[in-house]
């Protein structure tokens, strides 16, 4: 078995003469967290949208377990795996909370849908939200509707996925309970995460590995220590030493 | 005159059920997909000739031809939605209008071929019966036809509502990527939006052909009839398409009973020029908060 789950190899992608990603590498090992940093405008959130299908890379590639994902739709690659959030919320609004979770299961057969829907329960439970099953999601704070979303993302059992600011401009509380559910999904379901982030000592914290792009390349990757107090990543994003 | 009024008003609510049948497709089409769909009218038109022929050469009644009209309008959307509009909905909404204009234009041309330009009608054994309610008098044909297009829009909702497909369709119509993301088939299901849309047109087309004389260059006036329901009940809510065929029913038999009939198109104009300057917001912003 590849020890990576998911290898980023010299990733290139272009938005006419804006250069997004340039040579982008790096492995997100099985069972862990990835953090991912860097200032506004490096490409993380490209990277993401890359590594899920929504836009092709120009050069490089990007293999899911020992698979190239070259051509893959967002829908084929969620159906090997690969699910994620956004950096704003996006729930779907006029859909209740409950039905939110059941919507990634439109294409599962007959007896995995009800086990599905057995964890759609539970996963409610997981976040906090059963107390809401029933209400629409417009009628959520903003906090609650990234805790369903999160939840959504993990409906189907993912082994990767990829959160876009989790923790912007939410409550603390609801930042520990993201976390702590990241660490618990990581532990008892060996997933992995890829976590895109400003709050960087929480993801430090978090992450087993960390990755920080600066102007579309990798400025520095390694141990998340290591990575704050690295003197391109402190130059070109933190603005000063961590410590 | 009251005999009058209330005839009017019961008129007014029977045809607005098939009005909102009209909008219901249009509305469905252009609100999850943004697709604006100006051929709408001319499946309305071929839903009308699939009844006259259906009844010329078999006999069939409309009332059939309107749960047959289901299936075979969904295959033709269907088919559509893969061969056509797969090919131009993310070129920009320039590139699929002029698509569907073409559509449409190619629709009338082949029926002016196929049926000529002479209008034709559904003449069936009830066609000119009619009953009294108190002092109003009511066309069955109209009862039939109206309570055909409230089971179509009961229908409707019920699916985009209470099954999952229909949950989907309507997440696909707030939030395209977010669906597609949680491994929604986001082609599969636009296709059977896109085949449900044009279903909607061609069983309205069955019963608007049992009330009305058809032919193919009548069509077009359909398509107005529909933008101005979309327009005045938003788009991709079932509830308010309803809503809004109720009033526009109301308004043109209103208007058709006390004002010269010169002036019903004038009103109905009126009334969609209005609503947009009011609203002032495009047709797909009001989409998005309504599905």
């Amino acid at each position: 078995m590849n020890p990576a789950l998911l290898e980023v190899d010299s990733v290139g992608k272009q938005f006419g003469g804006l250069v997004a990603l340039s040579s982008v590498s790096f492995d997100v090992p099985r069972s862990s967290v990835v953090g991912l940093i860097g200032p506004n405008g490096s490409g993380k959130t490209t990277l993401l949208n890359v590594i899920n299908g929504i836009y092709a890379p120009d050069r490089g590639s990007v293999v899911l377990d020992g698979v190239p994902t070259k051509n893959r739709s967002p829908s084929d690659l969620a159906a090997s795996g690969v699910s994620r959030t956004f950096q704003n919320a996006r729930v779907f609004s006029t859909l209740s909370v409950e039905q939110n979770l059941f919507i990634p299961l439109l294409h599962r057969s007959g007896g995995e849908r009800a086990k599905s829907i057995k964890r759609a329960d539970e996963l409610l439970a997981f976040v906090g939200l059963e107390a809401h099953a029933n209400k629409t999601a417009i009628e959520l704070s903003g906090g609650q509707k990234r805790l369903l979303e999160f939840a959504r993302a993990l409906v189907t059992k993912p082994g990767l996925i990829l959160m876009d600011e989790p923790f912007a401009g939410v409550h603390p509380q609801i930042k520990a309970t993201l976390i702590r559910c990241i660490q618990e999904i990581v532990e008892r379901e060996g997933a992995s995460f890829l976590v895109v982030s400003h709050e960087v000592p929480d993801l430090v914290n978090l992450s087993n590995f960390m990755v920080c792009l600066v102007e579309g390349k990798v400025a520095a990757a390694g141990n998340p220590k290591d990575v704050v107090r690295n003197e391109k990543v402190i130059e070109g994003y933190l603005g000063q030493s961590d410590e | 005159m009251g005999a009058q009024v209330l005839t009017v008003i019961i008129d007014g609510l029977l045809l607005g059920l098939i009005y909102a049948g009209i909008g219901l497709g249009l509305s469905l089409i252009l609100g999850v997909m943004g697709v604006v769909n100006v051929a709408h009218s001319a499946f309305i038109m071929l839903g009308s000739y699939f009844a006259y022929e259906l009844f010329r050469r078999a006999g069939i009644d409309p009332i059939i031809s309107a749960a047959l009209a289901l299936p075979v309008f969904f295959l033709l959307g269907s088919v559509v939605y893969r061969t056509l509009i797969t090919r131009v909905e993310f070129t920009g909404p320039t590139q699929g209008l002029i698509a569907m204009f073409g559509l449409m234009v190619l629709i009338e041309n082949l029926g002016v071929i196929v049926w000529t330009t002479d209008a034709r009608a559904l003449t069936t054994h009830y066609t000119n019966t009619s009953f009294a309610i108190g002092p109003a008098v009511v066309a069955w044909v109209k009862v039939l036809a109206g309570g055909l297009a409230l089971a179509l829009i009961g229908a409707a909702w019920v699916f985009l509502h209470y099954t999952l497909t229909g949950r989907a369709i309507r997440a696909i119509g707030q939030d395209r990527d977010a669906a597609a993301v949680l491994g929604i088939n986001v082609h599969q299901l636009l296709t059977i939006l896109f085949g449900l849309g044009i279903a909607c047109a061609g069983v309205a087309g069955v019963l608007l052909g049992m009330i009305y004389p058809f032919s193919p260059g009548g069509q077009v006036f359909w398509l107005a009839w529909a933008f101005l329901v979309v327009v005045l009940g938003g788009l991709g809510s079932v509830a308010n398409t309803l809503v809004a065929g109720l009033v526009v029913g109301i308004i043109q038999t209103f208007a058709g009973a006390f004002v010269p009939f010169e002036f019903v198109y004038l009103i109905l104009y009126t009334l969609l020029a209005v609503i947009l300057i009011v609203r002032r917001e495009g047709l797909t912003s009001v989409a998005r908060r309504s599905i």
